[in-house]
């Protein structure tokens, strides 16, 4: 230590004194102004300063002042006069250690003053330098900081933080562990018969020599060389020990008080980060493991399958689950040739909950209508809203009692009364496509949904339908689907799809209708399930296509002529009263006609665009749909051909209206276009 | 493009390449045909060999027609397919062009007046 006073015979005596103490050594350096003082601090290796604040060239608190700004890790000690205690309270104050009255010296009490004063100081420093470390660190890099800075504060030769795992909970794995200071990698053992055992059992442990033969069946011990160690476990909220910090150096050690005091204090910090990074584990599994059940769910218990064997109806459905499920749920229910059942439903919210209770109000529904029937006098099916009616009492104070709810639209299809008899619980409107005005409308819904009020009463409503009406239900994942600018996709946009795809069959609409959303929404991952489900009202026989075809050619005259090749060799194979060699040269000219058209006003010729057609042979009918972009085309304001030989093109348009029976351009506000050339078999 | 003319009498007979005359080869062919055009009033195309003509096509046979009229010349078709026929008679070409069975009654149809 340096004591600096401006009195030697005070050093005298003080020197003096110290040669006798033996514990701790304490070497007396002397130096009589604050200049020589600082210069002799400078030089280093120095534990303490004894500070007199009475020197010749400096007083009072200056002094301190000025010492401790040179050297703010060493710790002083003042030396003061009898009066001067405020003086003295005041250094405290500023972050010296301790003071003495000179008066009042005696040997032993300095050399204990001394001693305190240099552990204290460590300590404080010890813990700055730690606490600095992991101030901003959180996660791994916290376990890490923590273990290298605590052994380098308390000049440790290696330490580790562990967690408890295993089956019974009888193993460590490190998370972060470092030797001579450097980090090592993580490594797991079983703790039985180990000094980390103790720490684990009894909260902390120290051993401040011959580890080795206290715990002698520890490897780490072993390994490590350790004579000393010092460890804490560490806990969780509930105070259940969840992992250990465990100190071991190779050198046996007097003092641990220090260590241990440092040890608890970041102990605390160290518990909240093991636990916190605990907790986030457990909930990214059981995340993971609620998207997976989910899917699950979804696929085997919420959707049901179309009935595929009826002449007078064409049912198509589409049923993307989001990144997390919900309880969007449809089912059918065929009671005989002329009359099926759609069930289509929406339980509020997400998760496992509402998969969960879609699954159930599925099943429901048929629990309901098996009842019905089966305690009706009369042969005739239960009425939908009878079916409604009874679902709501039997499930409704359960749904009170989950707080949740759902929307339903259930409707029955009767194809002797050509009717559609509907109940509609606040579900999405249905789009009813009426072929003859070629228009869309809604189907108003009277009722709550399900679930919202005990006295609901259900009231249905009935709408006739015609030949080639088509009925879409979906749920709101398909309107509320957001593009990147938050707009939504809207029910006009849907039903302006539908108005303009309805001559397509019903997986084909769907298809469209799936593509229009992905395209406006910029993305194929949604955060609500979309749902729907396309009902077609046909003739008696088939209205899926029966062979199905898609070509892709480039803005190109000259892949003219393969398409025509694949087209004549397809439609070759139709065998139809109705459809003769004649036939198949017509759909080829209208073919060839369309496309060139397509290459050189929609494209301009440009190879590197696309047009797909689509081929779609039907019982009656062959429908070529093709897709393409560039520019769009106004087919009313194409003037007719001349036939006087004058003018050289302008038939192109005539000639394809001439050789099939239907021709329909759409336009849409993306750039995409659309011909569908319809040619029937001729009767 | 390749084709052959022959000449019979002072009427050339051309038979048409390919088996389409179409919006991919229309173009090609017109820039060909011109010679012949310009050099004989009297043209028959052998239409034998072609299986497909389109729009373009018949824009094409259109063009050979007026050019060789206005030179004071004649063109005819022959050994028309039927689906090419079909075509014609759908724009109504057939009141425009003189259309024959075979290669000799086109040439002989130059004769007779």
């Amino acid at each position: 230590m340096v004591y600096i006073d401006d009195e030697p015979l005070q050093a005298k005596i003080l020197a003096e004194a110290f040669r006798s103490e033996q514990n701790p050594q304490i070497e007396l350096i002397y130096e009589q102004t604050l200049k020589t003082g600082l210069e002799r601090l400078r030089k280093g290796e120095i534990d303490l300063v004894l500070l007199d604040l009475n020197l010749g060239d400096s007083r009072g608190l200056d002094s301190f002042t000025k010492v401790h700004a040179y050297a703010p890790t060493l710790p002083i000690v003042i030396l003061t006069c009898n009066k001067d205690d405020e003086l003295a309270i005041e250094a405290l104050r500023r972050g010296a250690q301790d003071f003495l009255i000179k008066d009042f010296v005696h040997p032993k009490v300095v050399s204990r003053v001394i001693r305190y004063s240099i552990e204290r100081k460590r300590m404080e420093e010890a813990i700055r330098y730690v606490a600095q470390g992991i101030s901003a660190a959180t996660g791994n890099l916290f376990f890490s900081f923590l273990v290298k800075n605590l052994t380098k504060a308390l000049n440790i030769d290696c330490a580790f933080i562990g967690e408890l795992t295993g089956e019974n909970e009888d193993s460590v794995h490190t998370i972060a562990v470092c030797v001579k200071g450097e980090v090592r990698e993580n490594f797991d053992f079983k703790f039985a018969d180990t000094a980390a055992e103790e720490v684990i059992k009894k909260h902390i442990r120290t051993c401040a020599s011959e580890a080795l033969h206290r715990f002698p069946q520890d490897p780490l011990i072993r390994e490590w060389n350790a004579q000393s160690l010092i460890g804490t476990a560490l806990w969780d909220a509930k105070g259940r020990t969840i992992g250990l910090l465990l100190l071991m150096d190779s050198q046996a050690r007097e003092n641990m008080q220090l260590a241990e005091s440092i040890l608890q204090i970041f102990a605390t910090r160290a518990s909240a980060e093991l636990d916190r990074r605990r907790a986030e584990t457990e909930l990214r599994l059981a995340r993971e493991q609620e998207v997976e059940i989910g899917s699950r769910i979804q696929k085997t218990l919420l959707i049901g399958q179309p009935p595929k064997d009826m002449d007078n109806v064409e049912f198509a459905t589409l049923s993307l689950a989001s990144q997390r499920v919900a309880g969007d749920f449809f089912d059918f229910i065929k009671h005989s040739d002329d009359c099926v059942d759609v069930v289509v439903g929406d339980v509020m919210g997400k998760g496992i909950t509402a998969a969960l209770l879609g699954a159930a109000t599925k099943s429901h529904f048929l629990r309901a209508i098996n009842r019905l029937i089966s305690s009706s006098k009369s042969p005739a099916l239960p009425e939908p809203k009878d079916v409604v009616n009874l679902l709501h009492q039997e499930m409704t104070k359960q749904l009170i009692d989950l707080e949740s709810f759902f929307t339903v639209c259930y409707a029955r299809f009767d194809f002797k009364a050509n009717q559609i008899c509907f109940v509609d619980c606040g579900h999405t409107k249905t789009i009813h496509f009426r072929s003859r005005e070629k228009k869309c409308g809604q189907l108003e819904g009277v009722n709550m949904p399900v679930g919202f009020y005990a006295d609901e009463v259900y009231e249905q409503a009935s709408v006739f339908f015609d030949e080639g009406d088509i009925f879409f239900f979906y749920s709101d994942g398909l309107t509320e689907a957001k593009s990147k600018a938050g707009e939504f996709f809207g029910l006009e946009r849907l039903t302006r799809l539908i108005d303009e795809n309805a001559h397509l069959g019903m997986s084909q609409l769907i298809r469209c209708i799936h593509r229009a959303v992905v395209d406006f929404s910029g993305t194929d991952k949604f955060s609500d399930d979309l749902t729907c489900v396309a009902v077609r009202i046909g003739l008696k026989e088939k209205l899926a296509p029966v062979s199905h075809l898609e070509l892709t050619l480039s803005g190109n005259l000259s892949e003219l002529a393969q398409m025509r090749s694949v087209l004549r060799g397809v439609c070759a194979g139709i065998k139809h009263k109705g459809w003769t060699a004649n036939s198949i040269d017509e759909l080829e000219l209208a073919a060839q006609e369309t496309a060139t058209n397509i290459v050189l006003h929609a494209l301009h010729e440009n190879s590197a665009e696309k047009i797909s057609i689509l081929v779609d042979i039907f019982s009656d009918r062959v429908s070529l749909e093709f897709s393409y972009g560039g520019d769009g085309f106004d087919p009313s304001a194409v003037p007719q051909p001349s036939f006087d030989g004058s003018k050289e093109s302008g038939f192109g348009l005539y000639i394809v209206k001439n050789c099939v029976n239907e021709m329909k351009y759409s336009g849409d506000s993306n750039g995409k276009n659309s011909m569908v050339l319809i040619k029937k078999f001729e009767l | 493009m390749e084709f052959s003319a022959e000449h019979h009498g002072n009427v050339a007979v051309v038979l048409l390449p390919g088996e389409s005359l179409d919006s991919a080869t229309a173009r090609e062919f017109r820039k060909s045909i011109e010679p012949i055009l310009q050099k004989s009033s009297k043209v028959v195309f052998d239409m034998s060999g072609l299986r497909f003509v389109d729009s373009s096509g018949l824009g094409v046979l259109l063009s050979c027609l007026r050019v060789l009229n206005v030179g004071g010349g004649d063109l005819k078709l022959c050994n028309m397919s039927n689906s090419v026929r079909a075509l014609i008679e759908l724009v109504r070409m057939h009141r425009i062009f003189d259309i024959y069975p075979s290669k000799e009654d086109a040439i002989h149809a130059f004769s007779a007046k």
